[in-house]
């Protein structure tokens, strides 16, 4: 196997260049510096007119060389200005690096800045918000309203919000010593949830939710300097929103709370999001006994159904997740251990990915290899002309997927431990 | 372990955690000021807060990994109790804090436990802390019977002083051990939330299939 080879499948060459992109933004970046402080104008016709970003995608096919090796990249660089770079995959460093031709009184003409890659990649990720969530949105909230109006819950809550509305801020359990919002400030948060309501984007719509939480906390500190802690704020958060009286912000924060990265949801919009979904809920049971506000159990049931999506510990989507690929590991006879990620089509046979594993493998003796499904119950041969990629769906269909695996592993194997 | 790598892609062997700690008490135990103090070192300090009063963040190195802890405040009045579940969906650690001059604050805290036990099971490190013990003179809760309480339940209890900034740091720095240990105990040395962001799979690294091994190369 040559080591380039994986580039050529189109699938990873679609998306590997803005990965780089996006990184590389910050590494030039941090090389321009470096060559500051070196006294060394830094390659100029890149750091005029356009940004980083759209310079290096307009000339990608120049930079982007991934298959180039190390004696022929340094040849084809020192033949070129200081400050010239290209980024290629360096099998030295096992990594992407930049390389990149250093000024002339340099000890290496040529030197390797290895790219860091992440996992998360917040480019493509927006890209990604621009083409799914945008056309998408409008339809994903009208079908949660239809849905709240067939049960009855949407013309609830709008009553509930004319009653809560009628409320001031000690009957909502608010510190009387804190300032509220007068009705000018009211009406420019109810303005910016109208501008949140026109966004599709996550992330930007809780970046209006943290506003308008820092206008609340700003009115009611006042002068005083005094610091408010939750006891104050969800009242005065509750106060707020009966007062915006807008019932389509429940939906908003459905969207958010469905949508959020999971890591994003235990940071500071996490908790303003919970805030804003606790202050409705304490809309929502408004009419029920004052005594004990007691959550309606349709809240909880919500709340325990989403919990089971979204919970941050649950493994979550990873590549092999996705519909066109599987994970299948390759189990040797001495139980070693090799796992790859297949691309695999939903209606690819057993007897197909057999196939496709025993080349990818490399395994000769393809005849006595069978591709099992391991679950914590053992391990499964599975039939030649079964769907592997339905399996995976089914499994992942149930509310608590339990761990399984694809393993392509020799019919004589029977010491397998689980 | 067989085909262990087939679920490795989350980033595991991370040298960082991130924890999520709810802060659940009483209204007028001084909770908010003890997290105040931990995290900012100010006592009822004159200061223009931006967002963060009810939500904060600490940064730590413990044994050369980074902690990553947010602190959740909850509303401590008793008409937002059914409120609780929300908040403290998801964590991994829960400080509960009482008054050692008002023995109702004490008993709030043991709801709380029950509540904490029966909706998370043992999946929640338990803090009890005996906050003011600057008011020694009126305490109304024994330490023995709060010691023995969170014995029994296999909390760990504290005394602090926010006001004399005394066994703050000690109780979170104790904490993050425990939850470092309890998230390696479970194999989730991902603490740290798995990323559900777009993911891009480098399949098959060019070295590990190279060299013809059989050794263990997982993703």
């Amino acid at each position: 196997l040559r080591p380039h080879s994986c580039y050529s499948e189109a699938h990873n060459l679609s998306l590997r260049p803005l990965q780089l992109i996006d990184r590389l933004n910050l590494e030039v970046q941090d090389l321009k510096q470096e060559m500051v402080q070196m006294n060394q104008p830094f390659d100029s016709t890149s750091t005029q007119g356009a940004g980083y970003s759209s310079k290096l995608t307009r000339t990608q096919s120049v930079w982007l060389q991934l298959s180039l090796g190390d004696e022929e990249a340094t040849r084809i660089l020192q033949a070129q200005p200081p400050g010239t770079f290209m980024v290629r995959s360096s099998r030295k460093l096992m990594k992407k690096v930049v390389s990149l031709r250093m000024e002339d009184a340099a000890q290496e003409p040529v030197q390797d800045f290895p790219v860091q890659e992440t996992k998360n990649n917040p480019v493509l990720e927006k890209a990604m918000h621009k083409c799914v969530l945008k056309p998408l949105k409008g339809t994903v909230l009208t079908a949660l309203q239809e849905f709240q109006e067939k049960s009855g819950e949407w013309q609830q809550l709008k009553a509930n919000l004319v009653q809560a509305k009628s409320k001031t801020p000690q009957e909502l359990g608010a510190d009387p010593a804190a300032a509220a919002p007068d009705p000018v400030t009211v009406e420019k948060i109810r303005h910016k949830f109208h501008t949140m309501f026109k966004m599709y984007s996550p992330e930007k719509k809780v970046s209006i939710l943290l506003q308008i939480c820092k206008i609340i906390y700003t009115i009611m500190e006042g002068s005083s300097g005094r610091r408010r802690c939750a006891d104050d704020f969800l009242p005065m958060l509750t106060y707020v929103l009966a007062q915006c009286d807008l019932p389509q912000l429940d939906l908003e924060i459905q969207y958010m709370m469905e949508l959020l990265d999971p890591s994003q949801l235990q940071g500071e919009g996490g908790y303003y999001l919970t805030s804003a979904y606790a202050a409705m809920s304490l809309i929502r049971s408004i009419q029920e006994e004052q005594a004990e506000q007691v959550l309606r159990s349709q809240t909880r049931d919500t709340l325990k159904q989403w919990h089971r999506r979204r919970t941050a510990q649950r493994s979550t989507p990873v590549i092999e997740d996705l519909q066109n690929y599987l994970r299948v590991a390759l189990q040797d006879p001495d139980c070693s251990c090799t796992a790859k990620t297949l691309q695999v089509p939903p209606f690819c046979t057993t007897r197909d990915v057999c196939q496709l594993c025993a080349s990818k493998f490399q395994v000769r003796d393809p005849e006595s290899h069978a591709l099992f499904l391991l679950t914590e119950g053992g391990a499964q041969q599975l039939e030649p002309d079964t769907l592997p990629q339905m399996i995976k769906a089914e499994i992942h269909s149930h509310p608590d997927v339990l761990p399984f695996h694809f393993v392509y592993r020799p019919l004589d194997n029977l010491n397998l431990r689980e | 372990m067989a085909a262990a790598g087939a679920g490795g892609a989350g980033g595991g062997g991370s040298r960082s955690h991130s924890f999520k700690v709810v802060l659940l008490g009483e209204g007028c135990v001084g909770k908010t000021s003890l997290v105040l103090r931990y995290c900012e070192n100010k006592f009822n300090d004159k200061h223009i807060t931006t967002l963060q009063a009810s939500f904060l963040t600490k940064k730590l190195n413990i044994g050369g990994r980074r902690v990553n802890l947010a602190i959740w405040d909850t509303a401590g009045q008793e008409r937002f109790h059914a409120l609780g579940p929300i908040y403290y969906r998801d964590s991994n650690g829960a400080i509960l804090v009482y008054d050692i001059t008002d023995e109702d604050s004490f008993q709030k805290v043991k709801n709380w436990v029950k509540e904490l036990k029966k909706m998370l099971g043992d999946n929640i490190c338990l803090c009890i802390v005996g906050n003011k013990i600057d008011l020694e003179k009126e305490r109304n809760v024994s330490v023995e019977d709060a010691e023995r309480y969170a014995e029994s339940v296999r909390a760990k209890h504290y005394h602090t002083s926010a006001k004399l900034n005394k066994g703050i740091e000690e109780l979170f720095l104790d904490l993050c051990k425990r939850m470092m240990e309890f998230a390696q105990d479970n194999g989730t040395s991902q603490a740290q939330p798995s990323r559900r962001g777009v993911q891009i799979a480098d399949d098959e690294p060019p070295a590990a299939t190279a060299a013809g091994g059989g050794c263990c190369s997982s993703g």
